[in-house]
């Protein structure tokens, strides 16, 4: 798509040039809509995967803590 | 199956896969005959709709392992692209079809990011290779566009895809955990705040893909050479990948960034010279996601989404900017590339540190 195609002097003055550069701005304000939803959305799904990733790790924290204190509890002491 | 070997297989069919899904979209694009406003206003939308949102569904994905974006892309991709064909060239069912074609791109996109990424044990290569296929699609959907072929054919590429997407499905399936999660991705200097290298990526990217308008292409005035110009990013995308597996990301990040420079300045009106300093500035893509991927190891499929967001940032930005001339382009693309080489040489873990 060719960047450059946007060009004020094919629409020339008066109405049609009002109406193109009105249509440009409201795609522009679609555009940071999009942004502003993507943002926020993005944001919430983010926070719920960060505190998940978390409880994960502590879950298994806990399990690992738990498998060490039963092996510690069922490996006989040294020298008995 | 191996890491390596699961790794190259996702790596290939993604790369077909995002090759494809540009035809359709270039193809379908090309095809909209109107006067140059309305065609800004097309492709202001389009790259929005395709490239923001990567972001969120990327997080998404992240979040939902069952959430699979690829099957969902092709039945959005081949429904915009029939709706214009079939009597959507103007009005609410055009912008419809541009809004299908748009979101089945961008679900594409993450399902191949994800895919490559997260099967790839740390290595860049494969998310590497399955970006570069984009360029060669773009320029495709293009030549295709303006040449008599008939839409079907491109329909028929497009439905091609689903069996290709459940392909990459079933070899993603069984995927080992120390590969999936991404903890081999140790690109960035410990101690460096997420937020710093994610905000530093953003701006190395955006910045590169304002100023990769900048880059003098007086050369370029043929569709030949547009085709090379194409395959020769496709190319250093690829290559950007390959070099930092190879040699290291700090070696890669200062041959694509400061290497690049005197190809492009010098190359304005010699085209194999200028080739050689794209094909370098494109390297720069692999560094930018493994960069993201190493600060957000929990979520890749958003990393990636960060680096389109700022694509489409620095390539929106640059409609409304440059037509400056030669002299001040160079001076612009020098100061911005050593602020990005300082800035990545800030974030990029030294390669001897590198495991």
């Amino acid at each position: 798509m060719n960047p450059n195609m946007f060009n004020f002097d094919v629409m020339g003055g008066g109405s049609g040039g009002a109406a193109a550069l009105l249509a440009l701005l409201a795609m522009l304000g679609i555009v940071i809509a999009i942004v502003a939803v993507v943002g926020i959305a993005s944001t919430v799904v983010l926070i719920i995967l960060i505190n998940k990733k978390r409880k994960q790790n502590k879950e298994e924290d806990a399990t690992k803590a738990a498998a060490a204190a039963t092996g510690a509890q069922q490996t006989p002491p040294a020298g008995a | 199956m191996t890491i390596r070997s699961r790794a190259t297989k996702a790596a290939a069919l993604y790369f077909v896969l995002h090759l494809l899904n540009e035809v359709v979209c270039y193809f379908m694009l090309y095809r909209i005959f109107e006067d140059p406003v309305f065609i800004t206003m097309v492709a202001l939308i389009y790259n929005c709709i395709a490239f923001v949102p990567q972001f969120f569904w990327g997080a998404l994905r992240d979040l939902f392992a069952k959430f699979r974006p690829g099957i969902f892309s092709v039945p959005l991709l081949l429904s915009g692209f029939l709706i214009f064909f079939l009597g959507g060239a103007k009005g609410p069912l055009f912008w419809t079809s541009l809004v299908l074609l748009s979101i089945g791109n961008a679900l594409i996109h993450v399902a191949g990011a994800e895919h490559t990424i997260r099967t790839s044990g740390g290595a860049l290569t494969p998310v590497a290779v399955f970006v570069s296929g984009g360029s060669f699609g773009v320029i495709l959907g293009q030549v295709l566009a303006s040449t008599n072929m008939s839409f079907w054919w491109i329909a028929l590429l497009c439905a091609l895809m689903l069996p290709l997407v459940f392909i990459g499905e079933a070899l993603y399936k069984d995927n080992p955990k120390e590969s999936d999660d991404c903890s081999d991705f140790n690109y960035v200097i410990p101690g460096r705040k997420a937020i710093v290298v994610i905000l530093a990526v953003f701006f190395i990217v955006a910045v590169r893909a304002l100023i990769g308008n900048e880059i003098p292409l007086a050369w370029k005035t043929t569709l030949t050479q547009s085709v090379l110009l194409y395959v020769f990013m496709g190319i250093g995308k690829a290559l950007g990948g390959v070099l930092t597996d190879k040699i290291g990301m700090r070696r890669t990040a200062f041959i694509s960034i400061i290497g690049a420079l005197p190809f492009l300045i010098l190359g304005n009106k010699l085209m194999v010279v200028s080739l050689i300093g794209i094909m370098f500035f494109s390297m720069t893509t692999a560094v930018t996601i493994g960069m993201a991927v190493s600060v957000m190891k929990i979520a890749p499929g958003a990393a990636f989404g960060v680096t389109t967001i700022a694509l489409f940032v620095g390539a929106t930005i640059s409609w409304f900017t440059g037509g400056g001339s030669f002299l001040t382009n160079v001076i612009i693309i020098v100061i911005t590339s050593a602020i990005c080489f300082l800035t990545s040489m800030y974030i990029i873990k030294p390669e001897r540190e590198v495991a």
